[in-house]
């Protein structure tokens, strides 16, 4: 089962985090809440507590405002989520018989050239 | 390590000093930002420690004085948010485009393009044109939790607005916990002639008390009795759709799993459903009474078996 935090207790676990910066941070889709039918309202998860924290963290360290924020963890988004697919591609890849996947990795060689070479 | 050196710093430094250093290890060294870089991930958990230390001017003049160390600072990994963010379960990472993939072969294309829940084609982007500017109304994010029978059967729900109002959504039959359901046109308001953004809403499926949903497959634990796992016999058992009788064969063991075919879920777009799997717990009556505990003494002279024989590690 998968942790939950109420505002209450997610405004207590992410360090710099209070009310007023956690509604910001809602309306400008820095964090989306995970709305509730019963009993009604919202409640976070462990990902949201994570995402604040580097959320508060960037924003106190280099000085974000919530819209530069929202562009830094977009793209942050984009880059963790690349680098999944490239994990999934890699994966499929071992998983191929020998053959192929020495074919697969041939052309990939030939496409990306290393930093230092 | 000295917190100072770890943030590379002197001991006389300011607090701005501090936070400027901090900051550069921010920049350089942050996991979340850098990921699969274990040097600078050690660099960085070191110096947020010393930073998390040294920002409070009590606890830094406390640990020049030498009243406390600079231990047990360090962060545990759970909270770093690259732990989740690569995920593909990850709620956050599906806003990203894969548009200018365009050139690719149909299969990958489809493959990643999909789970943006593709925009539709011939349309979109902003422009001048017919004289104005003119911008498509960017989508809104919602996540929604339902309920386990609704993901399973199909319902409907409501998500809040951020004006408070309320949005009906339906709840296709068989969704899958992480699946996205687009309402088109209920986004961000358009600019000029361009048309609304749609409302994405991420699902997420409510754990239930008697069932666990796999794909389109459910399990169940059914306890019975002992009469029952001796002797077999017709029980009911509970499934999405209401009760079924289930026959338990005869000399049925907890741990043994049963299936009920087209009992599970129907998954989105298709009519057949899956399976109810039903895995027996033999369950003792509340009390063991002087009748029963007398045939087992006397059964159990007779009839000694040993179900662990071969565990040896």
């Amino acid at each position: 089962m998968t942790l939950v935090y109420t505002e209450e207790e997610i405004i207590a676990e992410v360090p710099g985090l209070d009310r007023t910066l956690l509604v910001r941070f809602v309306e400008t889709r820095i964090v989306i809440p995970l709305q509730r039918p019963s009993p009604p309202g919202v409640v976070y998860s462990q990902i949201d507590a994570a995402r604040l924290r580097l959320a508060c963290e960037l924003r106190e360290s280099l000085d974000l405002n919530e819209d530069a924020l929202a562009v830094v963890l977009g793209l942050v988004d984009r880059f963790h989520g690349a680098r999944g697919d490239l994990r999934a591609v890699l994966e499929a890849v071992e998983a191929l018989p020998e053959p192929h996947r020495r074919q697969v990795t041939d052309a990939l060689g030939r496409r990306i050239i290393p930093d230092d070479g | 390590m000295d917190p100072y050196d770890a943030l590379g710093v002197t001991k006389t430094a300011s607090a701005d000093e501090l936070k400027k250093a901090y900051r550069k290890l921010v920049k350089e060294c942050h996991p979340d930002l850098h990921p699969g870089d274990s040097a600078n991930e050690e660099k960085f958990k070191a110096a947020a420690a010393a930073y998390d230390l040294l920002k409070d001017p009590e606890q830094r003049a406390r640990f020049d004085k030498g009243e406390i160390d600079a231990q047990g600072q360090e962060r545990p990994e759970a909270q770093f948010y690259r732990q989740y963010a690569g995920a593909q379960d990850n709620p956050y990472r599906d806003q990203q485009g894969f548009d200018d993939f365009g050139d690719m072969s149909g299969v990958f294309e489809d493959l990643f393009r999909q789970r943006g829940g593709a925009r539709g084609t011939g349309h979109g982007g902003s422009g001048f044109g017919g004289g104005g500017f003119h911008a498509d109304g960017g989508d809104a994010r919602y996540r929604l939790e339902v309920p386990f029978m609704d993901a399973a059967l199909g319902g409907s729900a409501r998500i809040t607005l951020p004006d408070g109002s309320a949005l009906e959504v339906q709840i296709p039959r068989g969704i899958a916990d992480g699946q996205t359901i687009r309402l088109r046109g209920k986004g961000g308001a358009p600019i000029g002639e361009g048309r609304p953004g749609d409302a994405l809403i991420t699902i997420s499926i409510a754990p239930h008390k008697l069932f666990e949903r796999d794909g389109d497959t459910i399990r169940i634990v059914l306890p019975i009795t002992i009469d029952e796992a001796v002797l077999g016999g017709k029980v009911e058992v509970p499934t999405i759709s209401g009760a079924v009788n289930l026959t338990i064969p005869k000399g049925a063991s907890s741990g043994q799993v049963l299936r009920l075919r087209g009992r599970g879920v129907a998954p989105r777009g298709r009519e057949a459903r899956g399976d109810q799997l039903v895995e027996l717990k033999v369950v003792l009556p509340p009390k063991v009474d002087d009748d029963l505990a007398e045939f087992m003494e006397n059964w159990r002279t007779t009839h000694a078996y040993d179900p662990r024989k071969g565990m040896t590690p």
